[in-house]
């Protein structure tokens, strides 16, 4: 084996021993995630099919999704940051290097594209054709489809940024009219579409020669996937790779302006701050509300199944905010800082309390539909939960920390 | 500087270091006074930052006491750690948190009068950060975040200011900035403990110097009482040092 592809492979070995150690732990202690994600998922399938009419197109549904799923096909190339100082001089050897990075995500991409297929050929056997020959040969051109974003993705990680944006708008509207066709709305005609395939793929051939590596654009991509998987295995345990993204939510942070400047509110002031500006938490928070709150919307009156999707959404975003103590634990200033010795408990506690019930208060605000009683039940039930898990909880949780840290 | 008065921060009889059977650190005694300025020089290696960390609370002692106004941080943690603001020599800061945000949590932090607002704004202006006043400083360049380093630390008006390598990655205007704040602070009544390898620009703003050596003071006192003590009449900070290293190597 030469030298570089040696590299690349000792590359991927590194990166996937330390991955299966955190997926490993995963997988043993939350092994009931996926179930009960399973579940949800089959009684939303149940449910949809219920309620939406027969005549009404599910390509619209199916479409959009698997054009995110086709167009976001990030290379992984395993660049580390000191490769355009030490690899750029051999830039021209490195042939090899990218071939195998570009083979590497198209197999794993290829296996996620499958697996998300799979997960909606319910509706698409349901609705759409119920011939798995269909499905098949849906999934077959799907394929091709990906493997030829996966290349032109490449091709765009050697444009400059603005350019590439341009570029990933132009590659999603061609993905979304191929996954319409596939799903039976053919809003071209199929060899119009074949035609701009084909000019597409002679296209990106074009840029490819006039272009050439982007090294800076390399290196932030790789660290952003690295920060993606490692930001996933934040939620269940600490990452000591973990590099925390920063959002700098000026219009929510406002919300924020009216706590009075006290030593004693220090560390709320601090936490709330931390848990609206760090990316993937805020996110995940407004994503898991948004979730709760369509799910609650479309959902029958049925008192088990609420309850059961209220609570799950809370705990899903009690989990990860609980999580965020982990990287707000460790922190220098606050061995420097005169704030009072409970300060950092009672803050985080606080921030917790007030992510979480106005989780809650969003929620049961949808529910209002059922009728005012359902309202004020709800936000009982969820200042119950939400003072439960940030302060009997939380609270033993961050003391254990406490003891550990002197 | 002659009369007898109650120091600001006392170490006697320091012990101390990472590893409690591995000390790094051998018998330190010194004072910082108010209205001084005590430079801690050494090589590196020399015990300056292990000192620091002893100070600030980071390391415990394995024998002797550190007291700031007579005060241990064993005894009164608090009130310890509001007697003193440091400025780290790698600026250290929360990164989602924008330079006046870090001014509010310092302000909250050593529990500052309202008046606090104009002093930052004063400070802001003195280092050229006004505009910056509102971004992350993940987009500041070095010397940007050490001026935000120096900002926090100056907004508050503690009894001891703990300096580390100060001028490393600033520009002359905020070097010179810095200096009028530390001599300003100073004729306050505040005591200022800098460590630095800058020699001649110390021997300009230090009242008097802790020479530390493989973990021991080798000298102390001022420019003066150096120059006494080593015999070396006339001779500036840097010869002294030199010379007292090079015949500490030799022995």
């Amino acid at each position: 084996m030469n030298s570089i592809r040696k590299l690349w492979f000792d590359r991927v070995a590194w990166f996937w021993n330390d991955a299966i150690k955190y997926l490993k732990i995963i997988l043993v202690g939350y092994a009931y995630l996926p179930l009960i994600l399973l579940i949800v998922m089959a009684y939303l399938y149940h449910y949809l099919l219920k309620v939406i009419p027969l005549e009404w197109e599910f390509g619209w549904i199916l479409a959009p999704l698997l054009t995110i799923a086709i167009t976001r096909s990030p290379v992984r190339t395993f660049i580390k940051k000191p490769d355009p100082l030490f690899l750029f001089p051999m830039e021209h050897r490195l042939t090899d290097y990218f071939r195998a990075s570009l083979l590497y995500s198209a197999l794993v991409q290829g296996f996620s594209l499958f697996f998300m297929f799979l997960l909606l050929s319910p509706l698409y056997y349901a609705k759409i054709s119920p011939s798995s020959g269909d499905f098949y040969q849906a999934f077959i051109l799907l394929l091709g489809v990906k493997w030829s974003n996966v290349w032109a993705a490449w091709n765009e990680s050697r444009l400059p940024q603005l350019a590439r944006g341009v570029h990933v708008v132009g590659r999603s509207g061609l993905n979304f009219l191929i996954c319409l066709y596939l799903f039976h709305i053919p809003l071209i005609p199929g060899t119009l579409l074949l035609a701009l395939w084909v000019g597409w793929i002679l296209y990106y051939a074009g840029v490819w020669k006039k272009t050439r590596l982007h090294w800076p654009n390399l290196v932030q991509k790789e660290e952003e996937s690295q920060a993606r998987f490692y930001s996933f295995a934040q939620w269940f345990m600490d990452v000591p790779h973990y590099t925390v993204r920063i959002k700098k939510r000026t219009l929510w942070v406002r919300l924020l302006q009216r706590i009075p400047l006290l030593p004693k509110k220090g560390h709320f002031y601090l936490y709330s701050r931390s848990l609206l500006r760090y990316r993937d938490v805020s996110s995940h928070y407004f994503r898991l509300t948004v979730f709760g709150g369509v799910f609650l919307l479309a959902m029958p009156p049925s008192g088990i199944g609420v309850t059961i999707v209220f609570l799950f959404s809370l705990a899903s975003n009690a989990i990860q905010l609980m999580n965020a103590w982990n990287r707000l634990k460790v922190s220098f200033w606050d061995r420097i800082h005169p704030f009072p010795a409970n300060s950092r408990k009672k803050g985080f506690q606080r921030v917790l309390f007030l992510f979480l019930f106005l989780q809650s208060v969003l929620m049961s605000v949808v529910l209002a539909k059922n009728g005012l009683l359902w309202l004020a039940s709800y936000v009982l039930l969820g200042l119950f939960f939400s003072y439960l898990v940030s302060y009997p909880i939380m609270g033993r949780k961050i003391d254990k920390a406490l003891t550990l840290e002197t | 500087m002659g009369e007898v008065q109650e120091p600001i921060l006392k170490i006697e009889h320091l012990v101390g270091g990472y590893l409690k059977r591995k000390p790094v650190l051998h018998d330190i005694n010194f004072e910082v006074h108010s209205n001084e300025i005590v430079g801690l020089i050494g090589l590196n290696g020399a015990g300056k930052s292990t000192t620091i960390k002893h100070i600030l609370g980071l390391l415990e002692p394995v024998e002797g006491t550190i007291r700031i106004h007579g005060i241990s941080r064993q005894e009164k943690r608090e009130l310890y750690q509001s007697k003193l603001t440091y400025i780290p020599e790698a600026p250290i800061f929360y990164e989602q948190l924008t330079l006046w945000e870090h001014l509010e949590l310092t302000a909250m932090a050593y529990d500052l009068h309202e008046s606090w607002a104009e002093t930052a704004s004063l400070l802001l202006q003195e280092f050229r950060m006004e505009k910056m006043k509102h971004w992350l400083p993940e987009t500041f360049s070095k010397g940007m975040k050490q001026k935000l380093m120096i900002i926090c630390a100056f907004l508050a008006r503690p009894s001891l200011y703990v300096i580390d390598e100060p001028f490393l990655g600033l520009d002359p205007r905020a070097i010179q900035s810095l200096l009028a704040l530390m001599d300003k602070r100073k004729e306050e009544g505040s005591g200022i403990l800098v460590s630095t390898h800058i020699l001649a620009t110390a021997e300009r703003f230090c009242n008097r110097f802790v020479l530390l050596h493989e973990g021991r003071i080798l000298l102390q006192g001022t420019l003066r009482q150096l120059q006494q003590q080593t015999q070396l009449e006339q001779a500036s900070l840097d010869e002294i040092f030199m010379r007292v290293t090079e015949v500490s190597r030799d022995e």
